[in-house]
């Protein structure tokens, strides 16, 4: 009895500095969490908006990249080709930035791919305009 | 700080208005009782604050419905008890198949390395050999030893008798003291 006595006063557990002064506020966020199954919801999805944005986000600048370069080298190209006026050479760039920007006919991958190969645009020069 | 009593608590609670404000002080006021009675249970400081969380969700739900014709205090402290021996019960599941003897090493060890434990070798070997009652008598040792409780009090949280309750701690002491005795500590 005379061991039990004497480490009754000695407590060896503790607690993590500050952990009753904020437990009140995460129980009421917990209980405020149970309570809203929707907002619940939107915490567990959270990582997958911010990935779904950030693919649209890549895509968007891919897609402003092929947009200022891809069609002054192809403007040179089309002069070199055609020998044709300045006038026509615009006409043809501002077509191209229309089928870029034509929101009806997005390109598949086959096509970007294959443009890119047409007109001979290496990654190097795509990473440079980023 | 909040002085306010249980009745103005639960008076402010069924008002939607100060709701929220009056579970905060019911968590204040409590907290620190219902922490360590479920720390003496389950022992780690992590394990404890989950099941203390789980304990104050359990007992927001129920206070809608609390009827004063128990005390609160006596009420939470019954939830936050069985909500600690589930969480134990639980975690024994995932030993299933060790020995007792097997699974008291591993519940050791973890409180050895529990950043918030900072007890001796016979802090351990009490802890040990608490972990051998019965678990009726380690409440019960648990409630007299470190928290001083009345025998009244106790039997209404445990539903016992006081004369059993009486009976489970003297087993539990003179358990408690051969096993340490064995140990020579």
């Amino acid at each position: 009895m005379n061991n039990l006595s004497n480490m009754k006063s000695d407590q060896p557990f503790r607690v993590p500095e500050d952990y009753f002064e904020n437990l009140s506020d995460r129980v009421q966020e917990r209980i405020i969490t149970e309570e809203n199954p929707n907002k619940r919801l939107i915490q567990v999805l959270k990582p997958y908006f911010w990935m779904a944005a950030s693919v649209v986000g890549i895509l968007f600048i891919a897609k402003i990249v092929l947009i200022n370069s891809v069609p002054s080298d192809y403007k040179i190209q089309q002069f070199s080709q055609t020998e044709n006026t300045a006038v026509d050479t615009q006409s043809t760039s501002l077509d191209e930035l229309n089928w870029f920007s034509d929101e009806s006919s997005e390109a598949t991958s086959d096509e970007i791919i294959e443009y890119l190969s047409d007109f001979d645009i290496d990654s190097e020069s795509l990473l440079a305009n980023l | 700080m909040n002085h306010k009593s249980d009745e103005e608590i639960l008076e402010l609670f069924r008002d939607k208005n100060t709701q929220s404000q009056a579970f905060s002080f019911l968590v204040k006021k409590y907290q620190e009782r219902l922490y360590w009675q479920i720390r003496k249970i389950v022992l780690l400081h992590d394990d404890s604050d989950d099941v203390l969380q789980n304990t104050f969700v359990k007992i927001w739900k129920g206070l809608q419905n609390f009827r004063s014709d128990s005390q609160l205090f006596t009420w939470m402290f019954r939830i936050a008890t069985n909500e600690a021996l589930t969480f134990i019960k639980e975690k024994q599941k995932k030993y299933l198949g060790y020995s007792n003897n097997e699974v008291e090493n591993i519940l050791l060890a973890n409180l050895e390395a529990d950043p918030y434990f900072d007890g001796n070798k016979a802090q351990l070997e009490l802890q040990k050999a608490i972990l051998q009652l019965p678990e009726k008598q380690r409440l019960v040792f648990n409630m007299k030893y470190f928290d001083d409780l009345k025998y009244n009090e106790m039997s209404e949280i445990l539903e016992t008798s006081v004369g059993a309750l009486k009976a489970s701690y003297h087993h539990a002491v003179k358990k408690i003291e051969s096993l340490l005795k064995l140990n020579e500590v």
